[in-house]
């Protein structure tokens, strides 16, 4: 994989991400997660994932970011609203420590095992719609059965919750 | 800029996943907090679909494709939780929303 490639998309999604953690507006986040999810589609369609590229772009920044914006403009939140979450800098400093803590310990693990081997001959038609197809729906079926129950559910669920009580 | 290996989409994916941990520990508007946890759940998804290429095995790739659709259902529902409590309560704030440890 061209390594150009690599580090851009790298750097936007690490740059688009520190966005959506740190800007104080919802809505500053959620289109710094557009692009994240975008840079990370990319990022999929070098691992030679042609069908989760698509998945990615249609699910997350169609579908999700979408919604996650959707319902922003729906609440309507005040200034006052979002200035009573700032945050406070020791639960920040603390925060940072451990998240960079066990970061730092699983690179370790990481540095520490044995060099990974050159990956394995990719064959031309691996992670195309036809390729996934043929797992998900042979070893994989009950999963994807119990799958499109939760979507059910959920579906059902997220109507029954958001609708308003009488 | 050597070859990019394997272990460089690890370290994107620790990197990411530690960011959208510390968005969650940190951030208190729960909208927010939700798309962190939607960064991680993406980081996962990178290291899956890195390391399935790695061994040229495709149940990486299912396995990341279960997660994406799991993670929609998880945001359709929590947004729609989010969009109750504010009904409620007219807040977002989840240091307002502590009823289960008054």
């Amino acid at each position: 994989m061209n390594p150009i490639v690599f580090w851009s998309l790298a750097l936007t999604s690490l740059v688009s991400g520190a966005f959506v953690v740190g800007k104080r507006s919802p809505m500053a986040s959620a289109l710094a997660l557009a692009i994240c999810l975008t840079a990370l589609a990319g990022l999929f369609a070098a691992l030679s994932a042609p069908f989760l590229f698509i998945i990615q772009i249609l699910v997350y920044t169609g579908a999700v970011v979408v919604l996650i914006v959707f319902v922003i403009m729906l609440l309507d939140l005040r200034e006052a609203d979002l200035r009573a979450q700032s945050i406070q800098r020791g639960k920040l400093l603390f925060s940072a420590l451990v998240c960079l803590l066990a970061g730092g310990l699983m690179l370790l693990r990481i540095a520490g095992a044995r060099p990974a081997p050159p990956p394995a001959a990719i064959p031309p038609d691996f992670g195309t719609v036809e390729n996934l197809a043929d797992i998900v729906f042979t070893r994989y079926v009950l999963p994807f059965e119990i799958v499109s129950l939760i979507l059910l559910v959920g579906i059902l669920g997220a109507v029954v919750i958001a609708k308003r009580g009488e | 800029m050597g070859e990019i290996t394997t272990e460089h989409f690890t370290w994107l994916s620790i990197a990411l996943f530690f960011l959208g941990a510390l968005g969650v520990l940190v951030r208190r508007n729960a909208i927010t907090v939700l798309m962190c946890v939607e960064l991680m759940l993406n980081a996962v998804n990178l290291a899956l679909l890195a390391y399935a290429r790695q061994w040229g095995n495709m149940e990486g790739q299912v396995l990341a494709f279960f997660v994406i659709a799991i993670a929609a259902v998880e945001a359709a529902i929590g947004l729609a939780i989010v969009v109750a409590i504010f009904r409620l309560r007219q807040t977002t704030n989840l240091d307002d929303l502590s009823i289960l440890n008054e």
